[in-house]
């Protein structure tokens, strides 16, 4: 069978590549989304103690540290049995919401944002955040403020931008100082009116796109996400509901029961593994994760503003779960004025300046499950420790791996609806990048990678024979 | 050099999570003035451009299989500078934790049965496979200590790298210290430069910028162990950053004192 | 001069009218501990204190200071003088005899001029200690307990109201232009005699010997077994040297800007229990084992200072006990020499 690899998939964080297999024809058979670094870290994790696990995990990405240091912490709380104080929780989301500004930022503004502004078919030369400085200057800044601003909340609470010191088992290094609160309570209205203008670009977008947003890569699955008592949109905290394609609940469970509820499954194309709804097997208990999933299935949101919005996204599938790949961003930018809004909630709480910062610690209790909603989507840290709290086994489900199912599958049917296999064009390879793009993949972290691989595009024969090659270096 | 008679800067990545090329892109956005005094011939993280004629190579990661060092090599052969960027060019960083555990086991379950095909070997720090000029520690890197290597380079000095622990910085900033409130720290024998930034945000250092270059080991493991660490407590404080270095340190014999 | 009275309901007043014209700094909580720090609330000037992390040493000789500007290519040097109006609250005695000492190494041979004109700039108003701090300092012993000199104005906790003693022309015009205060009545002054002579049984000898004894004892010890112990414990961390408030040596370094044309010339701390703190030019360093550094601290703080300026380097602070993680105290050291003699 022809294969066509293409690699890599500029400017999404890691690596990865995709393989577009041809038949006799000339037509995509079928697509794979590889991942071709693998997992390890949990292995080396193996005989640590657990209190070093918030700072050991976050070190596989330096993309999003904070969701795997927040989920570490958690992890470990139930590890020594204690439940951090209402201020330490309190902050611990704060922190959260830092790192889904800044991640959600960078990704509208700098990754995809290109994309939709440019145009897929722009020149890849200036089709990147440098080429988005130039024709339109003035959101790049307000782009870039936005980002910082989340970036700056994690630095005030935990000292650094990448890899913070803060989370440890039962709370937090240290309280908030009120000039930092105040210094930040100044600055978030900004950062409302960027995210507001991100929504409206996109809105301007989507009218003028809708024909081709109809059909690039829109199909059916589950969805996942944690969600409040009141079935609000929750990112720190909360249960985790499933839907199926139609919006029915499927289940709703605490997060630490989670091995009843998910299984993963091992394709041999990837590393990746794809988890599952265990009760429907796989593949049909696939399910997406991240935005998109999060705002399927939540019933609405707690805070204005978003609400607003989340209204009007209800009603873009009669009520239904929103289906196409390309409402990623939609999301992610109504996502981004809920992380503000709750930013500013918590900052305005007359305890978060509270110096009660950390629980004293209880017995091992051997096991601890932590979870929340990183930017990208659930993230499950799983550990079992002996008697002395030395690490024994750990398991990682993270954002990327939830969606691997979900990326391939997008990129197999925006491959069959665009890519001609006689010739390779950009615009075509550029559509591809779009479809995993839109599911911001991080994969560095959601392979643990530990090396780099080499990225380029294979063109096979029938016979299996290379006809081209196409490199294309990020 | 350019004709406009800046050096050509390139940045390249090993085994690492990027967080450091993040920082170096940070760095740039809040020095402007950088971007005036050299030219960036190839960053994967910011810019699609890629030349091949750069002077001054920072590079990002870990050597972690046979095939990194032919491609470092060749960087060290085209580049007149070669700066270790970062915890995983320094010190091979958490990287390393893999160097405990037996070779054949991590690769059978991190591979399966394709083990054979990848050529993963111990995680090691780039000056273990080429000579490296400049160092910058840590974990990430410090932002002001990047400036401060890149200005050195230009004015044609040795780039300033702290040869003191984190305790000076640490009791220049007046913090409590660690081990007056009950938490255990290793900053007497980490090299400085990040200004004390565990201890200031109230954690122990964990040591991700390496050892100043005669740490008195045993007398630290002492501190650790009159502070209440398990003997496994104390060598995880040593290998948690460190597990190159530790071995390495082993390997060479007793230190001087 | 005059003894007065100064009310404790009158202190935060006075604090915040010398804040209009002063930067005041004073001791503060800084977690668990204390430090000097600048006072923007009275609420946050905690007399009360035992002792601080670093001494307040660094109002005078700060950590990290601007020394002059330059511009490489109009080849000119500026100097930069940093010196605000100060005035620094609460300085227990033992600091005050630091001060003594530091005033003579920066204003001998080379007077430094930055150092100079803070020390002119700033008021200082001292506080008499009635109990020590903790374990670990042995001022009586260093009869560094009391001080009839050094400061502008000297408390004394009489319960209710602090006794003021006012030593300097400035102190008088301090008092009577921030702070409302009465001249002592007999009974005041009986009170505060009975506060002193109360004071001192609280506080007790740790040194085995006369103080006076230091330079001849440690002159003998040159080849001590001690410094090859204390070499094997020690982290050269700095610490010690860092918290002490007799210390006084810097390192000088440049920064410049990116188009490598104007920069300033800064000077920070440094330490002589560093590794490289010894090294000179040609790459000797002559001081490189961590005994022959811990050595030489001995003999500065008991020794060298003393035969220099007629002063003993060590006050008795404890601080450098208190800051050293492997537990090496200077006093236990000055009492083996003295045993084994």
């Amino acid at each position: 069978m022809p294969k066509i690899t293409i690699s890599p998939v500029t400017r999404i964080e890691g690596h990865a590549r995709i393989t577009i297999h041809l038949n006799d024809a000339g037509e995509v058979a079928q697509s794979y989304f590889h991942v071709e670094q693998f997992r390890g870290f949990e292995k080396f994790c193996e005989g640590r103690l657990f209190y070093e696990m918030p700072q050991i995990t976050p070190r596989t990405c330096g993309i999003c540290p904070v969701s795997h240091h927040l989920a570490s912490a958690k992890a470990c709380d139930r590890i020594v049995g204690v439940r951090p104080t209402l201020t330490a929780h309190k902050l611990r989301e704060l922190m959260h919401m830092g790192q889904l500004i800044q991640s959600h930022a960078m990704h509208f503004f700098e990754l995809s944002g290109p994309d939709l502004l440019l145009g897929f078919d722009a020149d890849p030369r200036i089709r990147n955040i440098a080429g988005l400085v130039q024709t339109h200057p003035d959101l790049a800044i307000k782009a870039v403020r936005a980002r910082a601003f989340g970036q700056e909340i994690i630095r005030r609470l935990g000292g650094r931008k990448v890899h913070p010191i803060f989370a440890i088992p039962g709370g937090v290094n240290k309280p908030l100082e009120p000039a930092d609160r105040d210094w930040l309570l100044g600055q978030i209205g900004e950062h409302i009116a960027t995210a507001q203008m991100g929504l409206a670009i996109w809105k301007d977008w989507l009218e003028k796109n809708s024909a081709m947003v109809a059909e690039f890569a829109v199909f059916p699955s589950a969805y996942m996400g944690l969600v409040r008592d009141d079935g609000a949109l929750e990112l720190y905290e909360g249960t985790v509901r499933l839907i199926d394609a139609d919006g029915n609940i499927l289940d709703e469970f605490n997060p630490c029961d989670y091995l009843d509820y998910v299984g993963e499954h091992v394709e041999p194309y990837t590393y990746l593994k794809y988890p599952f709804y265990k009760k429907l097997g796989y593949p049909a208990g696939v399910y997406r994760v991240g935005p998109l999933g999060r705002l399927n299935v939540a019933s609405h949101i707690s805070t204005p503003l978003a609400q607003d919005e989340m209204k009007v996204w209800k009603s873009l599938n009669g009520g239904k779960p929103v289906e196409g790949s390309l409402f990623y961003h939609y999301a992610r930018l109504i996502e981004f004025i809920y992380a503000l809004e709750r930013a500013q909630e918590l900052l305005e709480d007359r305890d978060i300046l509270r110096t009660d910062i950390a629980s004293d610690g209880g017995t091992i209790t051997g096991e601890g499950i932590g979870c929340l909603e990183a930017p990208r989507g659930t993230l499950f840290h799983h550990y079992w420790t002996d008697e002395h709290g030395i690490i024994r086994k750990v398991n990682l489900i993270v954002a990327t791996g939830h969606n691997g199912w979900a990326m391939n599958h997008a990129v197999n049917l925006v491959a069959k609806r665009y890519v001609d296999g006689t010739k390779l064009t950009e615009g075509m390879l550029n559509r591809v990048e779009a479809a995993i793009r839109a599911y911001d993949p991080c994969l560095s972290c959601s392979t643990h990678a530990m090396g780099q691989m080499p990225l380029r595009i294979e063109l096979y024969s029938a016979r299996g024979e290379l006809l081209e090659t196409l490199e294309r270096e990020a | 050099m350019t004709s406009n008679g800046k050096p050509k800067v390139a940045f390249f990545d090993f085994a690492c999570c990027e967080g450091c090329q993040l920082t170096v892109v940070d760095s740039l956005q809040t020095h402007l003035d950088l971007l005036e005094a050299v030219e960036i011939v190839q960053f994967r993280e910011a810019i699609s451009d890629r030349g091949e004629d750069y002077q001054i190579a920072f590079i990002e990661g870990s050597c972690t299989r046979q095939a990194d060092e032919e491609r470092l090599r060749k960087i060290r052969a085209q580049a007149s500078v070669v700066v270790a960027l970062g915890a995983c060019a320094h010190t091979a960083c958490v990287n390393a934790l893999k160097n405990l555990h037996p070779l054949e086991d991590v690769r059978r379950w991190v591979y399966g049965d394709q083990a054979e095909w990848y050529d993963t070997y111990e995680a090691r720090p780039i000056s273990a496979v080429i000579e490296v000029d400049a160092i910058i520690p840590g974990c990430p890197i410090d932002r002001e200590e990047f400036i401060r290597v890149v200005k050195a380079l230009l004015l044609g000095k040795k780039p300033p790298l702290p040869d003191y622990p984190v305790c000076v910085e640490c009791k220049l900033k007046e913090n409590v210290c660690m081990f007056h409130i009950g938490k255990f720290c290793m900053g007497p024998v980490t090299r400085a430069g990040c200004g004390a930034i565990c201890p200031t945000y109230g954690d122990g250092c964990e040591g991700c910028r390496g050892f100043i270059p005669a740490p008195n080991e045993n007398a630290m493991k002492d501190v650790l162990a009159d502070a209440g660490l398990t003997v496994e407590a104390i060598m995880a404080r040593f290998t948690m950053f460190n597990t190159y270095l530790v071995s390495a340190r082993k390997a060479d014999g007793e230190e001087r004192r | 001069m005059k003894l007065m009275i100064l009310d404790k309901s009158a202190l935060a007043p006075m604090v915040n009218a010398l804040r209009a014209d002063y930067r005041v700094v004073g001791p503060q909580a800084r977690g668990p501990q204390f430090a000097f720090d600048v006072i923007t609330d009275p609420a946050q000037l905690r007399l009360d204190y035992n002792t601080t992390i670093l001494p307040p040493k660094k109002v005078l000789q700060p950590q990290y200071e601007r020394l002059l500007s330059f511009n490489r290519r109009e080849y000119q040097v500026t100097p930069i003088i940093e010196a605000t109006p100060t005035v620094l609250v609460g300085v227990h005695t033992c600091d005050l005899h630091a001060f003594l000492l530091l005033d003579q190494a920066f204003s001998r041979e080379y007077p430094d001029a930055h150092y100079l004109e803070r020390r002119r700039q700033t008021v200082i108003i001292s506080l008499e200690c009635l109990e020590p701090c903790d374990e670990y300092s042995f001022c009586r012993s260093m009869g560094t307990l009391t001080s009839d000199t050094g400061y502008d104005l000297h408390l004394t906790d009489l319960g209710t109201a602090y006794a003021v003693h006012v030593a300097t022309e400035t102190g008088r015009q301090i008092l009577s232009r921030y702070a409302t205060v009465r001249e002592a009545t007999e009974a005041d002054v009986r009170q505060l005699n009975e506060v002193l002579s109360a004071k001192w049984p609280r506080f007790t000898y740790r040194l085995d010997f006369d103080a006076a004894e230091l330079p001849a004892l440690l002159g003998a010890a040159y080849d001590h077994p001690l410094w090859e112990e204390l070499g094997e414990r020690c982290l050269a961390c700095g610490s010690c040297t860092n918290v002490c408030p007799t210390c006084y040596c810097f390192n000088v370094f440049d920064e410049v800007d990116m188009q490598l044309v104007a920069g300033e010339r800064w000077r920070c701390w440094d330490s002589c229990q560093l590794d490289e703190f010894a090294r000179v030019a040609g790459g000797e360093n002559f001081r490189k084992a961590r005994s022959a550094r811990q050595r030489h601290r001995f003999m500065r703080k008991g020794k060298y200072l003393y035969e220099k300026f007629g002063e003993l380097g060590c006050v008795g602070c404890g601080r450098c006990i208190r800051a050293c993680v492997a537990k090496i105290s200077i006093l236990e050291g000055f009492n083996a020499i003295h045993q084994s003699a």
